[in-house]
């Protein structure tokens, strides 16, 4: 928590981490935002929610994320937070297969709380315990490339991948804004007001006008 | 209702802790008594150091040690488990209490509605003063006065004395002693005496009785007890040991190892199974809930509480793993039956869609908007949303919001509400909430949203528990007359 204005970045993206309970989602977040990796983190109750702004095409973009509770129970208030977001964070446990196979009902909870244009990235983690894997890089690379969803595998105790996950989130939906942006004859470079989420439209469909948010 | 009486709650019984107990906040992600290793390369060589996130249900810490240990880690890692030679003091010596307040006898804290008249009650210290009151440096509590808390406490504090300490502290006791004396315990008498804070070594008896687990007759006490410790024996048998249901183990399994972090006692092999059994038993009993995370932290106070009636000696020192079985068996069927009563009165926190919370976190907003609109609408201005930081103060019954040492304090309270605790739950997020009103006026959304995540409460003692238990009183007290707005 700092005094740094609020307001200093070009783009501000709401991005959800999303995924079974005990894979990892706080903990990719807090090493993301902080740089940090508790051993023994309890579990998440509701959302909890951190920030941190990168530089991409020299502009910097704010990620607002929020960390989701991954037990059932806790659908119905989660769901609420998909409302804005234009970034997803679908995480597994790679030693986990059950929390690969609830990919697909992820999935389904996104595409009926979520803006139908969201950004999403499916993100194996804890890849670390390579001793341990029960889903292999190969069939989770196949079936992200048939749901057209971006793939990384991650370690959030190592500390790998974790920058380039986030990084390249964030720049597919820069990209995705940025390019609405031209299209339209908008500045690349407005400035949103703070607290605002920019949403995302498709690039090339124009049938729906109003956003979800 | 005269301003002593209605503020008496700021102004009690402390139970145990010594110094470095009440400045530390061992149960944070972001404690302070973390062990922080920085820095790329660093070094993990010692046992404390080698432990690693839970990653299934049977996962044993230990079997990772191996694995960690040597390795080279990025950034900074935390672990919440204390190191050895930990400074928390058990609940069970009966060190020092700050004075009594003086008692109010004419309004039992739970009935005590009808007894109000709204005109004669004080104004409400103002948020400002209470937040520097609540942000003070921590105080020993041996030397604390009850003057040190909120202006609340000023008006009910007597003398501050070291003997006056004493008397007002033995006559309290006294109190107790008397009201738990009686052939039936009058529950009304007790529940109000508890209100303000029980003594640490009658806790367990008192929380026994006020969760209608005890029978109040001391005749059928004892009987009654051993009926329901067998009961619960008997569900442990039937449902925990025979085909257990996986789907509600796995969660269970997940979550039990990282329960208190912060407390070693939490992570003897004995412990953890026992805190999986009573979970399990309470979900397989309750199906409409469940097992909800968080519920595993709200069995932590009882544990602990239980435990102190046979354990001997400070709590980090406890060897839970050597108790005789019976002994640890009759502390989890007291954790069950417990827990279960406690959590009877807010079912509706845990069951689908949780339409307790949902329902109290409207009261919430509406309530802060009647007593302090300007945060209100700063809040409302910032599109800060009430339930984006007090969802999982009505989840956990913001036991992860307060230092574990003083989480016992608040149970006292709680406990002693009985069927009203939903209804005074709402005022006390209030009160804990406007604690930092100076403060969040000053912030924008971000930092608004992240202060609350984690409020400073690791340096608080009893005093500010007190006092935000006090400011709920009040309000409930001024508010509660005119409900319309919470319906």
């Amino acid at each position: 928590m700092g005094s740094k204005p609020d307001d200093d970045y070009d783009y501000l993206f709401k991005v959800v981490l999303i995924g079974d309970t005990g894979v990892g989602k706080s903990n990719l977040l807090s090493r993301f935002t902080r740089n940090e990796f508790c051993l023994e983190s309890k579990s998440t109750i509701g959302v909890e929610f951190a920030t941190r702004s990168i530089q991409v095409d020299n502009k910097t973009i704010k990620a607002q994320i929020w960390d989701t509770a991954g037990q059932e129970r806790y659908r119905a208030i989660t769901s609420a937070y998909y409302r804005g977001a234009v970034g997803a964070l679908l995480v597994y446990d790679i030693t986990k297969h059950e929390s690969y196979v609830h990919v697909e009902r992820w999935l389904k909870e996104l595409r009926d709380h979520a803006d139908s244009n969201i950004v999403i990235m499916l993100v194996g983690n804890k890849s670390d315990l390579r001793h341990l894997r029960t889903v292999n890089t190969e069939e989770a690379s196949a079936f992200c490339e048939k749901e057209s969803l971006s793939f990384i595998e991650t370690s959030a105790l190592e500390s790998t991948n974790v920058e380039l996950a986030f990084q390249q989130i964030l720049t597919e939906i820069y990209n995705i804004v940025s390019k609405r942006a031209i299209d339209s004859g908008q500045d690349v470079a407005v400035q949103p007001t703070p607290g605002k989420i920019i949403e995302v439209k498709p690039v090339t469909t124009e049938e729906k006008k109003k956003s979800c948010c | 209702m005269s301003a002593q009486q209605t503020c008496s709650a700021g102004d009690n019984y402390q139970g145990n802790l010594d110094k470095s107990s009440t400045s530390s906040r061992p149960v944070s992600a972001v404690s302070n008594t973390s062990t922080v290793l920085n820095g790329v390369g660093t070094r993990l060589t010692s046992q404390q150091g080698t432990k690693t996130q839970p990653k299934s249900p049977g996962f044993c810490l230990k079997s990772v040690q191996g694995f960690l240990r040597g390795r080279s880690l990025p950034g900074t890692l935390r672990m919440n488990r204390s190191t050895s030679g930990g400074s928390w003091s058990t609940a069970k010596n009966n060190g020092s209490q700050t004075p009594a307040a003086p008692e109010n006898q004419a309004i039992s804290p739970v009935h005590r509605k009808p007894a109000l008249d709204v005109e004669k009650i004080p104004e409400t210290p103002p948020p400002d003063a209470s937040a520097r009151s609540c942000l003070q440096s921590p105080i020993p509590t041996e030397k604390r006065r009850p003057a040190s808390s909120a202006a609340a406490s000023n008006a009910a504090s007597p003398l501050p004395g070291d003997s006056g300490d004493r008397q007002s502290m033995d006559s309290r006791r006294e109190k107790f002693r008397r009201v738990l004396a009686a052939p039936t315990v009058d529950l009304d008498a007790l529940r109000e005496l508890a209100w303000n804070g029980v003594p640490a070594d009658i806790r367990p008896a008192v929380w026994r009785l006020l969760l209608g687990y005890a029978p109040p007759n001391q005749d059928r006490q004892e009987e009654g007890l051993r009926r329901k410790r067998e009961q619960y024996a008997g569900w442990v048998a039937q449902y925990f040991e025979e085909n257990a249901e996986e789907h509600i183990l796995k969660q269970i399994g997940l979550d039990v190892p990282r329960t208190s972090p912060g407390v070693p006692f939490f992570h003897r092999p004995e412990l953890q199974r026992s805190l999986t059994r009573i979970l399990y038993i309470r979900a397989i009993r309750n199906p409409a809930s469940g097992y909800v995370q968080g519920i595993n932290d709200l069995v932590t106070p009882f544990l602990r509480v239980f435990l102190s009636e046979v354990c001997d000696g400070d709590m980090d020192s406890w060897d839970v793993d050597s108790l005789p079985s019976e002994a640890l068996g009759q502390v989890e069927a007291d954790c069950y039956w417990c827990l279960a009563k406690m959590l009877d009165t807010i079912q509706d926190h845990y069951t689908f869609a949780q339409p307790g919370i949902q329902l109290s976190v409207y009261k919430l907003s509406e309530l802060v908007r009647r007593i302090d609109e300007k945060i209100y609408n700063h809040l409302l201005d910032n599109n800060v949303e009430f339930l984006q930081f007090s969802f999982r103060w009505f989840n956990c019954l913001l036991l992860r919001e307060f230092p574990f040492l003083l989480v016992d304090r608040l149970w006292d309270t709680y406990i002693s509400e009985g069927d009203n605790f939903a209804d005074f739950l709402v005022y006390a997020c209030a009160a804990f909430l406007l604690t930092w009103s100076t403060k969040l006026l000053n912030m924008e959304f971000q930092d608004m949203i992240m202060f609350l995540q984690s409020p400073p409460t690791e340096h608080w003692t009893y005093d500010q528990v007190d006092t935000v238990m006090s400011k709920a009183f009040l309000w409930r007290a001024v508010f509660s007359h005119a409900q319309s707005h919470l319906k």
